[in-house]
């Protein structure tokens, strides 16, 4: 990243990268979707899911929640693993069940049940037990990334299995397009804390210390 | 013309105002600033946990807006219009890539 980012007064871009907002959009709960929502929103689509498909969400944060919803408003059968039982009611209020991923029994339960499963995680985890718990040829798709690398079992991508692991961050533009038309018709939002410019820096510092657990707006007023 | 943004000078330090010239070229468009998320990859950057941050930063990557300028050749866009910004800011429209539309893996980008 070579270039000045949103937290200023202006910023000047190409006009084909600055996305007309419906009025459905303007509200400081849609501006998650502008990154989060175009990468967890181009990755379920690249895996050209057949209608009614039984998919997994790992990890709840603000990306997951938005991929709960994505997927829950494509007509998929959604599961949410996250190991924080506290947030078993905003997963099924945003369409999907709940599944403890600290015990360690819930996964072995769950062999070859996926079609497909994003991961939100930004932490180390046991990916070779989540390719297990996908049907043969299902897929994997990865939209952060843990600091550490991660090791795998090259052999769950093999024949009686096939399955694919792949990546998403951006889209292009007739995906944002489609994501922002998408969030629209479903109102697909984020749960958000909205603080004043002024604030700037108690905001980076909520986000640093993990004191804020929903996704955080600054607004501002100039 | 002259930018003011809110910078980070070096590796987890403050956000604080920072002006940077940049003009307006015939595609591009400036825009007011509304909303601007700080999101989980912002702190990651300012505190370098991927080592390729360069300094001064000015974080966010989820931007909404209203259009105050366009460039002379910018049809799409009006004054006044409530635009979003995501990751990416420019493409080459030149490359193999961007000619089948997939502009995210432009060989040249920001």
């Amino acid at each position: 990243m070579d270039c000045y980012g949103g937290l200023a007064e202006h910023i000047v871009v190409d006009n084909r990268f600055a996305f007309k907002l419906s009025p459905a959009l303007h509200s400081a709960n849609y501006v998650p979707l502008l990154s989060s929502g175009l990468a967890v929103y181009t990755g379920i689509v690249k895996a050209q899911l057949p209608a009614h498909s039984v998919v997994g969400v790992l990890g709840a944060g603000g990306l997951g929640q938005m991929a709960i919803q994505f997927l829950h408003k494509m007509g998929h059968k959604v599961y949410a693993f996250s190991h924080s039982l506290e947030k078993k009611e905003m997963i099924n209020q945003l369409g999907a069940e709940f599944i403890l991923s600290s015990n360690p029994g819930s996964l072995a339960a769950l062999d070859k049940k996926f079609d497909f499963i994003i991961s939100t995680l930004n932490v180390e985890y046991d990916l070779d037990a989540f390719l297990r718990i996908l049907k043969p040829q299902g897929k994997f798709c990865v939209v952060a990334s843990p600091l550490k690398k991660q090791s795998i079992s090259i052999g769950l991508l093999y024949d009686y299995a096939q399955r694919t692991i792949y990546g998403n961050y951006v889209g292009s533009r007739k995906d944002m397009v489609d994501m922002l038309d998408f969030a629209a018709k479903h109102n697909i939002e984020s749960m958000v804390e909205v603080m004043p410019f002024s604030e700037m820096n108690e905001a980076i510092e909520k986000v640093q210390t993990g004191a804020i657990k929903i996704r955080l707006v600054l607004k501002n007023q100039e | 013309m002259k930018i003011k943004a809110y910078g980070i000078k070096e590796k987890g330090g403050k956000a604080e105002p920072f002006y940077y010239e940049r003009s307006i070229g015939e595609n591009e468009v400036k825009v007011k600033i509304v909303y601007c998320s700080i999101a989980r990859g912002d702190v990651q950057y300012i505190s370098n946990d991927w080592g390729d941050t360069k300094f001064p930063l000015v974080p966010g990557h989820e931007i909404v807006g209203a259009v105050e300028e366009t460039g002379s050749n910018v049809t799409a866009l009006k004054v006044g219009d409530l635009v979003g910004i995501g990751y990416q800011l420019e493409a080459c429209f030149e490359c193999e890539f961007c000619k089948e539309g997939m502009n995210n893996f432009a060989r040249s980008k920001k």
